[in-house]
């Protein structure tokens, strides 16, 4: 039997954390009114309803050459424009300065971190994002990793990191890892796309498509308010993806 | 205009710097010790220690004796020059030209200083809050401004302009700092005083002492025509102390160092300075010294942003022994200030991103944290990290994604750098590779190759006794991956440095 005081107490603490109809709706109005960062690849952010929501986890997986990467580094380019920062964590120390350069980025804004392990990289982000940086980039790479060892509550307090401080943290992850604490957006398979003759073919585009797969589970978004219940995608909203190949080793634009 | 000399000392400057650290020792009988076995003896002690007769000199066994609950301190070597640099540093803001000696002695030139009282009080207040009583002595020669400072008890003593022998001559003879021999000579001639001395006529104390005694003589009637030495360079910003025994705990150390930390962040803050790298030396048990280089980002001052920076590098590298002083001696800068603005998004303050990038770079190494630099050359995996330092956040000038969507630039496809290359087993027809499979576990690649494009030749450092060239292919695998593989014809081995992604 609980004593008479804690009662009390967990009774006034669990009314706090009530709401009212119309503090929901307001709360919501005002979800929908944050400016929302557009990344500037078209098929993104129509996925994403018109940009990258700031508070959130936006999680971007594909197979290796699914343009991942570029994405990646086109939305760090559109907030180094803006004259804001923007943090990449590079677990596989894979970026390529100049790839980066090409695709816009301001490298003096731009903060490089280069983790051996993933729980690092883990605080690493929890670390930029309590710093106040709007955009962190948490790339996993192409190498296999031992990711199975990452707890799901890991990524819920990234989730919260990122909404207390109104950051966005963009997962880059060959495989769908975050669970229900992310917006997830899917990229399909290459498909490469030859120029020129068949004994001399030249790459010109790497093309693929996203798709969009909202969670069950997730807090209430511009759909509509969902239900609890089992993760399973509650729709997709697909958009093709065509990335040109700039040839530097060639020296073709 | 006669120069005007303002002496600054601190009697008992070992106890003094001991009791800075530990206020609550000046209510306690405590004595400072100095000298090892039977050779150790009192140099200072505490008025409560004084009043059962122990005085300097004595040995520790006997002050034991008089007082069986007296606080025995050794001499912290550390402590004194932490709080030399600190006294230094209040003088040296009152005056261009400050003579530094040792055991907290200092003569600052005040010429042209209007009111020399406050100027004294506010020397006293500065230095109190530095955790140090000083005394101050004001005169126009050195002796004088000395014999003044130590008459002073709470408030400056001045003399005024040529009133100099008047005020020494009194004085004991020893206030004048002669030399043994001259002391001692004068005592046999029953010259006590300062003024018997200077009665003595002029033209024959060189026949008698010599230069010394004529230096001496001059001084004796208020004449000291020597100049102010400068210390020669400027003002350390050092901390430290001696711990009264091996400390190998982490939190122990740290606990110990905090007020340090608090004081040098004191300093700093007082000068309007950030510390752009801390050294922390660490005197080990039995012997030995270890040196250690903290570098900021950024010039900081906080005194909670040098602790959590210590304590990161403590607990990422612990001492290899225990620790019986510290010494944190800092290298100062100005700090960067930037103006917020009214508009936009708030940029970050220079202090939040030092510890943040300090924090970073405890966790995954210094090398590993920074901004990406384009490097010359031809090999396709240079890169260079140059220490992350973004220019102000310009709102005006910067377009806001909110209000206005960037220029649709046509995203291209980047590559994936694979540092070091991963070497492959390729199986070629000719030059033209066929299939291809990894020799790393990590890095799982086995396939067919549908479509390869190249070679495309590159060459680095022809002139060098290493020179690179490669045969670079595009190629696309049966798993749908598309890579970038290089062939060294010199070595016949086949790499992927590459994925496009």
């Amino acid at each position: 039997m609980l004593p008479f005081n804690s009662s009390e107490k967990s009774s006034e603490s669990f009314a706090s954390k009530l709401q009212t109809g119309s503090e929901l709706l307001r709360w919501i109005d005002e979800e929908k009114s944050v400016p929302l960062l557009s990344t500037g690849v078209e098929a993104l952010d129509r996925v994403q309803g018109g940009g990258l929501r700031p508070g959130s986890v936006v999680e971007l997986f594909g197979r290796r050459s699914s343009g991942r990467m570029a994405l990646g580094l086109a939305a760090i380019a559109s907030v180094t424009e803006s004259g804001q920062a923007a943090a990449l964590i590079d677990l596989g120390d894979q970026l390529d300065p100049h790839s980066a350069a090409e695709a816009g980025i301001d490298l003096q804004r731009l903060l490089w971190l280069r983790p051996r392990k993933v729980e690092n990289a883990l605080s690493g982000a929890e670390m930029i994002l309590d710093a106040g940086f709007p955009l962190v980039v948490l790339d996993l790479g192409v190498r296999r990793l031992a990711l199975g060892r990452i707890p799901a509550a890991s990524w819920l307090r990234l989730a919260r990191a990122a909404r207390r401080h109104k950051g966005i943290l963009l997962l880059l992850s060959p495989f769908h890892i975050c669970g229900p604490a992310a917006s997830v957006v899917e990229l399909a398979a290459a498909r490469p796309l030859w120029l020129g003759r068949a004994s001399c073919p030249l790459l010109g585009a790497i093309g693929s498509s996203l798709r969009a797969s909202l969670w069950k589970g997730q807090r209430p978004s511009f759909i509509g308010i969902g239900g609890a219940g089992a993760a399973e995608p509650a729709t997709g909203f697909s958009a093709p993806l065509s990335l040109p190949v700039h040839d530097r080793i060639r020296g073709r634009k | 205009m006669k120069n005007r000399i303002a002496c600054v000392w601190v009697p008992d400057f070992s106890l003094a710097a001991k009791i800075r650290l530990d206020p609550s020792l000046k209510a306690k009988a405590v004595i400072i010790w100095e000298n090892q076995g039977p050779l150790a003896r009192v140099i200072a002690a505490t008025e409560e220690a004084g009043r059962s007769k122990i005085a300097a000199g004595l040995s520790v066994a006997q002050a034991c004796s008089l007082v069986p609950q007296v606080v025995v301190a050794p001499r912290d070597v550390i402590a004194e020059r932490s709080a030399q640099e600190s006294l230094f540093e209040v003088i040296d803001s009152c005056s261009p030209i400050v003579e530094e000696r040792e055991g907290g002695l200092f003569f600052a030139d005040i010429t042209g200083n209007k009111d020399e009282k406050s100027l004294g009080l506010d020397l006293i207040n500065r230095t109190e809050k530095q955790g140090l009583a000083v005394r101050i002595g004001i005169a126009s020669t050195r002796s004088a401004a000395w014999s003044a400072a130590k008459l002073c008890d709470g408030a400056p003593v001045i003399v005024a302009d040529g009133e100099e022998g008047s005020f020494l001559a009194p004085l004991p003879i020893s206030w004048l700092e002669p030399s043994e021999l001259l002391e001692w000579t004068l005592e046999r001639w029953g010259i006590h005083t300062i003024g018997d001395f200077a009665r003595l006529p002029m033209e024959e104390v060189p026949s008698r002492l010599g230069e010394p005694g004529r230096e001496l003589h001059r001084r004796a009637r208020g004449q000291d025509d020597r100049p102010l030495v400068p210390r020669p360079f400027g003002v350390s910003f050092i901390e430290g102390l001696s711990f009264d025994w091996a400390i190998s705990q982490l939190d122990a150390l740290l606990a110990n160092l905090a007020p340090a930390v608090e004081r040098l962040a004191q300093r700093l803050s007082a000068r309007a300075l950030g510390c752009r790298r801390l050294e922390l030396g660490f005197q080990l048990e039995p012997e030995g010294r270890e040196v250690r280089l903290i570098p900021m980002a950024a010039p900081a001052r906080e005194a909670k942003t040098l602790l959590s920076l210590i304590r990161l590098e403590l607990e990422t590298r612990p001492p290899k022994a225990p620790v019986t002083g510290c010494l944190l001696a800092a290298d100062t800068d100005r700090t960067r200030s930037e103006q917020m603005s009214l508009f936009g998004s708030a940029s970050h303050s220079p202090d939040q991103i030092a510890t943040m990038l300090a924090r970073l770079s405890a966790l995954v190494g210094p090398d590993r944290v920074g901004s990406p630099k384009l490097q010359d050359g031809h090999r396709p995996e240079r890169f260079a990290v140059k220490p992350y330092a973004p220019p102000p956040f310009d709102p005006l000038a910067a377009r806001s994604t909110a209000t206005q969507a960037p220029p649709r630039r046509g995203t291209r496809t980047a590559v994936r750098v694979l540092r070091p290359g991963v070497e492959l087993e390729v199986v070629a027809a000719g030059a033209r590779p066929q299939a291809v499979r990894s020799l790393e576990d990590d890095l799982p690649l086995l396939g067919w190759i549908r479509t390869a494009s190249g070679p495309w030749t590159v060459e680095e450092g022809w002139w060098s006794p290493a020179p690179m060239r490669r045969d670079y292919w595009d190629v696309e695998l049966s798993d749908g991956g598309v890579y970038r593989i290089y062939q060294e014809p010199m070595k016949m081995k086949w790499f992927i440095d590459g994925v496009y992604d």
